[in-house]
């Protein structure tokens, strides 16, 4: 299973070329917000990195629990390929909001339900990969990382319903799809959810192929 | 008696013997969580009353803080001496000493609870009479929440390098609704003597899944 | 009957192989001496077969069951497994720390005193266990094997630390335990005096068993 998805890169790869292209041009032509000049374009980059940081971590729990009950170390390099790039989807969101922000609202940063529920989520993340450097080395390094991911998981939805009741109105703007939005703003952000999403599959895939070289280099050193 | 309850009762019952008679965990954190509050209590603005708003999630943050020494403790006396194969070789499911364990821990971090709660009573002003029971119940499910995943998140690191800064940093994401939940049920009992049954039941199914959780991947902890 | 079965087990560690097809088994009311130089993976051999690391590859069946599926857990009350240091707790005294083993393990209290006079315990049972001395340690430690009434014993060198006379009454433990028809591993990579105990010897090198 872990050599189809490895080899699957390759159409991955090419498929979300031609998706990023899409996205390029449709961003690219979608007509400018009146409210927020030409900075809210970067929208088209911002919003389409949630679905995979978040995806991200859930396949990284699935590959813990793959581990625990299979003890094969293909779902272990599995959640790591998962966890090292959802981590850096996860960084674009929060990089990519204060630039939009600041010339928008003239805010850097707000405490607001998804932009806190992301932060954390990032933490969550950056602990599971210190947990992996720390502990390596360690036989057990691969079952706490995978019992880790999946206690994270478990955090997850807990930590969103908290912050929801912690925090009060929100400067974030709703939910695209619940507004009704102008079709060429509308399809830049699905092309985008789309392009971003395929490339999120096609650098799991690689990085699941480096893993799996690094794997085969150390049996043939011992 | 069922296995897996002697076995829990029996570690529970051992990890309080060790705390009162060396006194170490409950000591330290006692008076780390006394320097914290006398800290805040000369630093804070003169005018209490504004400070109150803040109260119940400082609390709540110099406790999260004051339990990280306690945690971090959980498994010395096992690493230290061997005795982590002692329990490993316990004839029951695994996740029973798990009960036991996050059992004592607790009843540690309760019993520092309710230090630090006379502590802000005594130096920050805080009457917690109109309050008293549901405090204590959100102070009961906070202590389990944060006793579950700490002890869980304590094992993982025991044996990691860099523990002292590993636990609270795979900790506090975790551990972030519970000090939301808990603040929160707390500034509405003080403000009005109640807990609203949201809260209540965000704090124990915190717990509850948490526990579940710990019991049942504990088995993956004691084996190497 | 067949009290451990060894099917091609290995064990890695990154890319160290501490065993590395190891296949055998051990008959009930034998001692076996498990040879072999340092780092040959005798403790890890022990360690496996007592449940505490489970093997990346193989086979481990003891007393017929496998040690890891939680089904199985009331059978670990049976192998007793005295590694390196004694397994009890440094800040209770030896009679909390035995109290608290038969408590864990379901045994009658009652054996406590017994075992603390056959390993001559006696005068130290109400001390902390940190602050005696490496030779009554590692007798404590096996007293918790006694207390615990195991089938089969695993010990990691034990005649480490102990003078001439812990020594020889650790061979009478032995003895004793296989004249009840019990079974033991001993790894040890000098046994001395000792070697005519054994009804079995087996060397462990380079991750692979031989026997002797």
């Amino acid at each position: 299973m872990e050599e189809r998805l490895i080899r699957s890169a390759r159409y991955t790869g090419l498929l979300a070329l031609a998706a990023l292209a899409v996205w390029a041009y449709l961003a690219w032509v979608a007509p400018v917000e009146k409210a927020q000049g030409v900075i809210q374009k970067i929208m088209y980059v911002h919003v389409p990195n949630v679905a995979p940081a978040y995806l991200g971590f859930v396949l990284t729990a699935v590959g813990g629990i793959g581990f625990l009950t299979t003890r094969r170390e293909e779902w272990d390099r599995f959640a790591l390929a998962a966890a090292e790039v959802g981590v850096v989807f996860c960084s674009l969101i929060l990089l990519s909001g204060p630039l939009w922000a600041k010339p928008a609202w003239g805010v850097w940063w707000v405490w607001d339900l998804r932009l806190t529920s992301t932060v954390v989520l990032w933490f969550i993340y950056v602990a599971y990969l210190f947990l992996r450097a720390f502990a390596a080395g360690s036989d057990s390094a691969r079952s706490f990382s995978s019992i880790y991911g999946i206690v994270g998981t478990l955090a997850i939805p807990f930590v969103y319903f908290a912050v929801d009741l912690a925090s009060g109105s929100t400067l974030h703007p709703t939910d695209p799809s619940r507004q009704g939005l102008p079709a060429g703003i509308a399809a830049a952000l699905r092309s985008g959810m789309i392009a971003f999403l395929l490339v999120f599959a096609w650098l799991v895939a690689r990085r699941l192929g480096v893993a799996r070289l690094e794997a085969l280099i150390e049996e043939r050193r011992s | 008696m069922n296995a897996g309850l002697r076995v829990a009762t029996a570690v529970l019952g051992k990890d309080l013997r060790l705390d009162l008679r060396s006194r170490d965990r409950l000591g330290h954190m006692a008076v780390f969580s006394a320097l914290v509050v006398v800290l805040l209590s000369i630093s804070l603005p003169a005018a209490k009353r504004a400070a109150a708003l803040w109260i119940p999630a400082l609390m709540w943050v110099v406790f999260l803080f004051t339990s990280l020494l306690g945690l971090s403790r959980s498994f010395l006396a096992e690493t230290a001496g061997g005795a982590l194969s002692t329990l490993a070789g316990a004839p029951c499911d695994r996740g029973w000493v798990f009960l036991g364990k996050a059992g004592a821990n607790f009843l540690a971090l309760l019993g520092v609870e309710l230090w630090t709660a006379a502590l802000f009573a005594v130096f920050l002003d805080v009457d917690w009479a109109p309050a008293v029971w549901p405090a204590l119940g959100v102070a009961l499910l906070g202590a389990a929440g944060l006793a579950s995943i700490g002890t869980l998140l304590s094992a993982l690191s025991a044996t990691a390098r860099f523990r002292e800064f590993l636990l609270p940093v795979l900790l506090f994401p975790l551990i972030l609704p519970v000090l939301v939940f808990a603040s929160q049920a707390t500034a509405d009992a003080l403000a009005t003597g109640a807990v609203s049954g949201l809260h209540w039941g965000a704090l124990g199914l915190y717990a509850w899944i948490f526990t579940l959780a710990g019991y049942f991947v504990f088995d993956q902890i004691l084996e190497d | 009957m067949k009290v451990v079965e060894l099917v091609d087990v290995a064990k890695h560690y990154g890319a160290v192989r501490a065993l590395d097809g190891v296949s055998a088994s051990f008959e009930s009311g034998t001692l076996t001496h498990v040879a072999g130089p340092n780092g040959a993976g005798k403790s890890t051999l022990l360690r496996v077969i007592a449940g505490l690391t489970r093997q990346t590859r193989g086979r481990v069946n003891v007393l017929d069951v496998d040690l890891f599926r939680s089904l199985h857990a009331r059978e670990r009350g049976r192998v007793g497994y005295l590694g390196p240091e004694a397994g009890l707790y440094g800040e209770l005294t030896l009679t909390e720390n035995l109290r608290f083993c038969a408590r864990l393990h379901g045994v009658s209290e009652s054996r406590i005193d017994a075992v603390l006079q056959r390993l001559d315990l006696g005068q130290v049972r109400a001390r902390p266990v940190s602050t005696l001395s490496l030779g009554f340690r590692r007798r404590a430690g096996l007293s918790r094997l006694l207390v615990t009434d195991c089938e089969l014993w695993l010990l990691d060198e034990p005649w480490n630390g102990l003078d001439a006379d812990a020594s020889a009454s650790l061979a009478g433990e032995l003895r004793a335990h296989r004249e009840s028809g019990r079974t033991a591993l001993v790894a040890a990579h000098v046994v001395g005096d000792y070697a005519a105990l054994f009804d079995r010897g087996v060397v462990l090198h380079g991750g692979r068993l031989a026997d002797a």
